[in-house]
């Protein structure tokens, strides 16, 4: 059988009327001349093509392009127009510059049923899509929250450690001094009553300073504070001028001191009790404490640096453990009433809170001084 | 009148076709299935006195296209984009910020605006966490709410303005 024109038109004709297909016939000034197809019923004739087809709004250059290009079809596949609570078929448009006529033929084809199918089909792995995100989000949160509690955790062993080992020994002592004094009121030999319960009043008040200092330490931890800029050359200075620095002992400030964002409180815990480390710990007689600042990428790098006796290597982790006071050469831990054994520990507590990095180097085996140094983030 | 093509870009699920309803037809379902291919929405802004009317053809798209929507044939002609996404989840945000910065690439000139999207979901003085794309790179934002209607129309008013005034 030899297909015919009339043939072609019936099955056109066939087609249109069932809603599948219609065609816009559009002049090379983009205005609508003619329509076939009740799917094209929507596009009035005589009138600008982008103002009846909003979907080929902002095509003109391209349908200007198919006029040097015949054969080339412009495609625009699975759109709908959303004129009112009624949608408009889905539809692929498609454009293609006749010759012959001297005009562009769109072909507008409703998109077929494999369409609401695809659509079901995309519903589900969309809705399964969006499940996995949550999933993935809350996946996190959890491992978030889990860093959270094993922080909690391993600072609630460690005040579990304080409380029972580093606070026993002077409630201990409290109670030896409260039973001398008790014996003293009545057996003379016992000693003054006057000198124990002086020292049960120093002891007294070393106890209310270490759980003062235990309380600071517990507070120092993560906060949303508002940052400021904080100059940390002035800021040095300031730290430098308020301590008591030996006549014999020299501190050199230098480097490169940017202005960073970050909590004041803590970058200002963490340098002064450096210094004061580095001032306490330096030879009185002609020692040397040397403080420097590096600007790096994103972050400065602040060196505290002493030609003291240094840290042995065995100490270099637990100094940054609360009430940690180190052994001399002896061996003996020297009674120091103006150290609590918590300065480092807050130091390293700030560090953490800033998101700041702190590191020491010394090795007495091989000379002495001792270099701290913080990285802060700017 | 002044005609214009707008995309609605960003993420599946972060309310493209709710905020296009709430602003074409101010209705909200929250249940409008996915997006294939695109939709298309006329949408009229109230001229200020003296203006000439405003008329938005705006592309609703597949959330699924993802980046690839800069290689597709519904971009094309684009004269704009509101780049939304989900204030409730954070990874939707980090797309919005990457979705923006290609299509300031790949349409250079062209108005844009990020739009963060279901704040009415937020706790009360809950703010939304900004991706550190956004903020570096200072592109400009607004939050709405598709469910309540918040900033939804001030939304396509601004860019009309904006596209007028710098005559795009």
């Amino acid at each position: 059988m030899q297909t015919t024109t009339p043939d072609l038109i019936d099955a056109c004709e066939m087609f249109a009327e069932n809603d599948t297909l219609a065609f816009i016939w559009v002049d090379a000034e983009l205005t609508v001349r003619d329509t076939f197809g009740a799917l094209a019923a929507f596009v009035p004739r005589n009138q600008a093509l982008t103002d009846s087809v909003p979907a080929l709004f902002g095509f003109e250059d391209d349908l200007s392009a198919l006029v040097s290009d015949v054969g080339r079809t412009l495609e625009i596949p699975n759109i709908t127009i959303v004129t009112g609570a009624e949608r408009m078929p889905r539809i692929n448009l498609s454009v293609r510059w006749s010759d012959a006529r001297r005009q562009f033929l769109i072909l507008v084809a409703r998109a077929l049923s494999r369409a609401a199918l695809e659509q079901e089909l995309q519903t589900q792995v969309r809705n399964r899509r969006l499940m996995e995100m949550m999933l993935l989000e809350q996946a996190e949160a959890i491992r978030e929250t889990n860093r959270t509690l094993a922080d909690v955790n391993r600072d609630l062993a460690e005040f579990a450690h304080v409380v029972s080992h580093d606070l026993k020994a002077p409630m201990r002592a409290l109670r030896y001094f409260a039973d001398d004094l008790e014996s003293s009121l009545s057996d003379p030999d016992a000693g003054d009553p006057r000198e124990h319960l002086s020292r049960l009043k120093a002891q007294s008040r070393r106890m209310t300073s270490m759980l003062s200092s235990l309380l600071s330490y517990a507070r120092l931890e993560r906060k949303d504070e508002a940052l400021e800029d904080v100059n940390t050359g002035e800021l040095v200075g300031d730290i430098v001028q308020s301590l008591p620095v030996p006549p014999r002992l020299t501190v050199k400030v230098s480097g490169t001191w940017p202005v960073i964002a970050t909590i004041p409180a803590l970058i200002d815990l963490v340098l002064r009790n450096l210094v004061e480390n580095a001032i306490r710990f330096a030879p009185q007689d002609g020692g040397i404490v040397e403080i420097s600042a590096e600007v790096r990428a994103s972050t400065v790098a602040i060196a505290v640096k002493d030609d003291g006796p240094g840290i042995s290597l065995d100490y270099q982790t637990a100094i940054f453990r609360p009430f940690t006071q180190l052994p001399d050469e002896t061996g003996a831990i020297p009674i120091d009433e103006n150290s609590s054994g918590m300065g480092l520990a807050l130091v390293k507590r700030a560090v953490e809170a800033a998101g700041a990095e702190i590191t020491v180097v010394s090795d007495p085996t091989v000379g002495p001084g001792t270099v701290f140094t913080v990285v802060w983030p700017l | 009148m002044i005609i214009r093509k707008i995309m609605l870009l960003g993420e599946m699920g972060v309310g493209k076709t709710s905020i296009v309803n709430r602003l074409v037809f101010d209705t909200f379902s929250g249940d409008y299935g996915v997006s294939i291919g695109s939709d298309i929405y006329q949408f009229k802004v109230e001229p200020s006195p003296g203006e000439q009317p405003f008329l938005f053809n705006v592309w609703d798209t597949d959330g699924s296209f993802g980046e690839t929507i800069f290689k597709s044939v519904y971009i094309r002609g684009a004269h704009a984009a509101v780049i939304l996404g989900d204030v409730t989840r954070k990874q939707t945000l980090e797309t919005m910020a990457r979705l923006a910065v290609r299509f300031e690439e790949e349409l250079p000139g062209r108005y844009f605006c990020c739009v963060l999207n279901k704040v009415d979901l937020l706790e009360d003085g809950e703010t939304p966490e900004l991706p550190e794309r956004l903020v570096s790179r200072g592109l400009p934002y607004i939050t709405t709410s598709a469910r309540t209607g918040a900033n939804v129309r001030e939304t396509f008013a601004d860019a009309a303005a904006s596209i007028v005034r710098r005559g795009l």
